[in-house]
């Protein structure tokens, strides 16, 4: 009788062990097909272009280099795309925050006046646009093109970020908190600054790396909005090398194959570089929201 | 706590009022800028007339500033036309032009614009063959055209009759003629003891020798004796059909699909030569002697095998092109390569290609006062000096003329090995952006000067006979845009086939069987309407 007690108890231990082995086993995989790719950048940014083509190394650095950096931070036009990225992710997340905040609270009270009709208006321009010249013209018509402040303004509302905010502030800002500041004489805009901002960290730290990745990754706007180069954001600059060569190798059909040559080995050497230097900071800023992230996008889902 | 709270409340008021603030100085800013048809004063009191011209920006260039080059100083200086530059990156192009297209026309384009975009937007173009804009605005242009070319301005004239653009760049280049050239491992031939190949059965026995006696001698079977690939613009397979008579006039593998021999146009796709081809590819690809990734592999992973030494011969501009000096000087020319059953050598390439970009330099429909760009223009063709500034930069650096009036290049003395000689003249000049040039005023290039250039010279002039003379290439004129599209309807689904057709064949052999198969497809694909396209181009018939 012990003895058997004994050996159920052991086998339900190594049962336990075989699970969580596996479970670690598993997982470690998955990390590895989602983390190599990254790492790989990484790596290939240290190493002779050679090697990287020839698929010639697995962990380590091959034929070690700093070339790439070199050639990248000599690149005016990278700190140039730097700073105006920064700008316009800034600017544009703050905006972009403020105004959602705004809308999301106004459209989870019920006393708002048609709010459904509003909603239904938001809802609508998610399955139709009238596309991208209508847009242009639009922007044209506006005389906003080729500015600053479009790149800042365009993309701070998205309505996909509007509902999660809504929802949000439905199920965590209670009418009563309304009725109670009303009593002690608290007006609307007093109490959106004073109480629903403060209860809303959350959303607004899910917000910020929503619209922060957003405007930081944002090439299409720029490409087609832009033509004042010293405006350009960086990731248009990104592009602009990693497509280099293809484009070239198309056209090269007109002459000049040396210069071809030239550009192929001039974008091989930066081309890893600078994505590793491009996406390294919104890297580092992910991990101290992520807290906030995974608690906000929760909150916010619970109710539709 | 309160109070603390409204202090916080107030400085994010504020924070996004500043915003606002600057956003709209940002704005203004620009609307002064770009308000502009506008006119600014010149110091000698006539008023300065003010251009946009959307103009393609070459990754080579390291400096964007156009008006920093000397052509359009000089340009500006002569013709008070100052130029406000839109310069768009290659890898924009397509997206930003087609809405500038749409929507937002400048006032000319500059190297962006494709016929193909003509024809379908021909309104958005100013038509400078009306009230004769043209002749009356820009005298050297015309006389430039009707020079140097059979059909004068014939060739940049719409079937309506209207000119919706200028022509840029050389007339010819004689390197250009040749297209890609195989080049084969001159160290590796000497120590398998051979010669360069002049027929299919010696190209053969060089490609076993090198499999088999390990030449790069590091005692691994890991050679390619031979390395065409789809992913770069000359080394494409079709290339390798030159042994059996089949060829293009340029170095895509569409081109050689059909031939024009005595003014018919007959195909090569459906021929005994062309099967023969495919089979002698699949023999080679069978027996390790031909790379079987040359169908997928990217041009990368194509570069890097190059480098890596274990590439016995390929297609290419030059070496020289590839890999460096020392590695370049090591490959040696195979100009010929006959097949004894076929119907005689010829060389993918055009003699006297016609080089020159037809629709370089397009003025819009937007544009108030297209005789004032005319003729800023036409300055710029005035001379063969200026016509060599706007290409390469200042006389006396990239280039230089001699006494009896030749144009020479040279090599500046300001290079680096940060700027080379391509950044150059992409900086200092517009290259094949630049102003037309004839071909009695092309540059010579001595060996002494631009020692790779004139390498591939040399190169071309090897096996330039080889190339599609003349009379077996097809004239240069556009077409109404309805023909146009009739015939790339057709391309769509029977190019698609027909490169499958070659992959397949060349990767996994071809029977009798699939040979008929082969036949009737082609006719389901409208290969025979395709050629009669052709054939009625050819006859002039629309």
């Amino acid at each position: 009788m012990e003895k058997t007690k004994k050996r159920s108890k052991g086998n339900r231990m190594t049962q336990d062990i075989v699970f969580n082995a596996v479970i670690v086993l598993l997982l470690l995989f998955l990390i590895v097909i989602m983390a190599y790719p990254i790492y790989f950048v990484l790596v290939a940014s240290f190493s002779d272009p050679t090697y990287v083509n020839n698929g010639d190394f697995l962990l380590y650095p091959k034929g070690f280099t700093l070339l790439g950096y070199e050639k990248v931070f000599e690149e005016s036009r990278v700190w140039i795309g730097y700073a105006n990225t920064i700008l316009y992710t800034a600017l544009g997340t703050a905006l972009g925050v403020f105004i959602t905040m705004m809308a999301g609270f106004a459209l989870s009270r019920k006393e708002l006046p048609f709010r459904n009709a509003f909603m239904g208006f938001f809802v609508f321009t998610m399955y139709f646009n009238g596309g991208l010249i209508p847009y242009y013209m639009v922007v044209k018509s506006l005389n906003l093109t080729n500015t600053r402040f479009l790149m800042i303004i365009i993309s701070a509302v998205a309505v996909y970020n509007i509902i999660i905010t809504r929802s949000f502030m439905l199920s965590n800002v209670a009418e009563e908190l309304r009725d109670a500041a009303r009593i002690d004489g608290c007006g609307d805009g007093r109490f959106f600054f004073q109480i629903v901002m403060p209860l809303s960290k959350a959303i607004a730290a899910v917000l910020v790396l929503y619209l922060a990745v957003t405007y930081w990754n944002s090439y299409f706007n720029p490409m087609i909005f832009l033509t004042d180069r010293s405006k350009y954001p960086l990731a248009l600059y990104l592009r602009e090398i990693l497509l280099t060569v293809s484009t070239n190798a198309q056209s090269s059909v007109t002459s000049d194959a040396s210069a071809a040559a030239m550009l192929q080995k001039m974008s091989q050497v930066i081309k890893y570089g600078i994505i590793v230097v491009s996406t390294l900071p919104i890297v580092c800023v992910y991990p101290f929201l992520q807290k906030y992230f995974v608690k906000g996008v929760m909150i916010g889902s619970i109710k539709g | 706590m309160k109070k603390h709270m409204g202090k916080k409340a107030a400085a994010f008021l504020l924070a996004v009022l500043m915003l606002t603030a600057a956003g709209c100085s940002g704005g203004g800013e620009t609307a002064s800028t770009t308000g502009g048809d506008g006119s600014q004063a010149s110091t000698d009191g006539t008023e300065k007339k003010t251009f946009r011209i959307a103009v393609s920006l070459h990754p080579l260039t390291k400096d964007e500033d156009f008006n920093n080059k000397e052509i359009y100083k000089l340009a500006e200086e002569a013709t008070n036309v100052h130029i406000e530059w839109m310069p768009i990156a290659a890898a924009d192009a397509t997206d930003k032009v087609n809405i500038m297209l749409t929507s937002d026309l400048p006032d000319a384009f500059l190297g962006l614009i494709s016929s193909d975009q003509i024809a379908s937007n021909m309104d958005s173009f100013a038509d400078l063959a009306k009230d004769d804009l043209l002749k009356n605005n820009a005298p050297h242009v015309v006389e430039d055209y009707e020079s140097s070319l059979s059909n004068g301005l014939d060739i940049v004239t719409w079937p309506d009759g209207s000119i919706r653009s200028l022509m840029t760049g050389p007339q010819n280049s004689y390197e250009n003629d040749a297209e890609g050239i195989m080049f084969m491992n001159k160290a590796w031939l000497d120590k398998v003891g051979k010669d360069v190949p002049t027929t299919i059965d010696e190209f053969y026995d060089v490609l076993k020798a090198f499999k088999e006696q390990d030449p790069n001698g590091n005692g691994q079977a890991d050679e390619i004796p031979f390395e065409p690939s789809q992913s770069d613009w000359c080394s494409k397979i079709m290339n390798f059909a030159n042994p059996w008579g089949i060829a293009g006039t340029d170095s895509s593998d569409e081109s050689a699909y059909m031939m024009v021999t005595a003014g018919k146009v007959t195909g090569t796709v459906n021929t005994e030569e062309f099967r023969k081809f495919l089979e002698f590819s699949h023999k080679l690809v069978s027996e390790g002697l031909m790379d079987q990734e040359m169908f997928s592999q990217t041009s990368e992973q194509y570069h890097s095998k190059i480098n890596e030494g274990i590439v016995g011969c390929y297609y290419t501009w030059s070496p020289y092109a590839d890999m460096s000096e020392t590695e370049a000087a090591n490959w040696v020319e195979v100009p010929v390569l006959e097949a004894e059953d076929g119907p005689g050598y010829v060389k993918t390439g055009s003699q006297g290609k016609f080089s020159a970009n037809r629709c370089g330099f397009c003025i819009t429909s937007a544009c108030a006062d297209p005789a004032s760009l005319l003729q800023w223009w036409d300055y710029m063709a005035s001379s063969v000096e200026l016509k060599y500034t706007s290409r390469f930069g200042p006389q006396g650096e990239a280039w230089d003329m001699e006494s009896d009036g030749t144009v020479v290049e040279k090599l500046p003395e300001s290079l680096t090995d940060d700027y080379t000689i391509e950044n150059y003249k992409y900086t200092q000049g517009m290259v094949d952006m630049g102003s037309y040039i004839p071909k009695d005023e092309s540059a010579t290039v001595l060996k002494e000067n631009s020692f790779t250039s004139w390498y591939r010279i040399d190169c071309v002039e090897q096996l330039h006979d080889y190339c599609l003379p003349v009379e077996r290439q097809l004239p240069i004129r556009y077409v109404a845009p309805e023909k146009t599209s009739e015939r790339t309807f057709m391309e769509t689904e029977l190019f698609t086939y027909i490169g499958n057709f070659i992959a397949t064949s060349v990767l996994n052999g071809i029977d009798d069987a699939s040979w008929n198969a082969h036949l009737e497809q082609l006719q389901m694909n409208q290969y025979d309407q395709w050629l009669q396209w052709y054939q009625d181009f050819l006859d002039k018939k629309f």
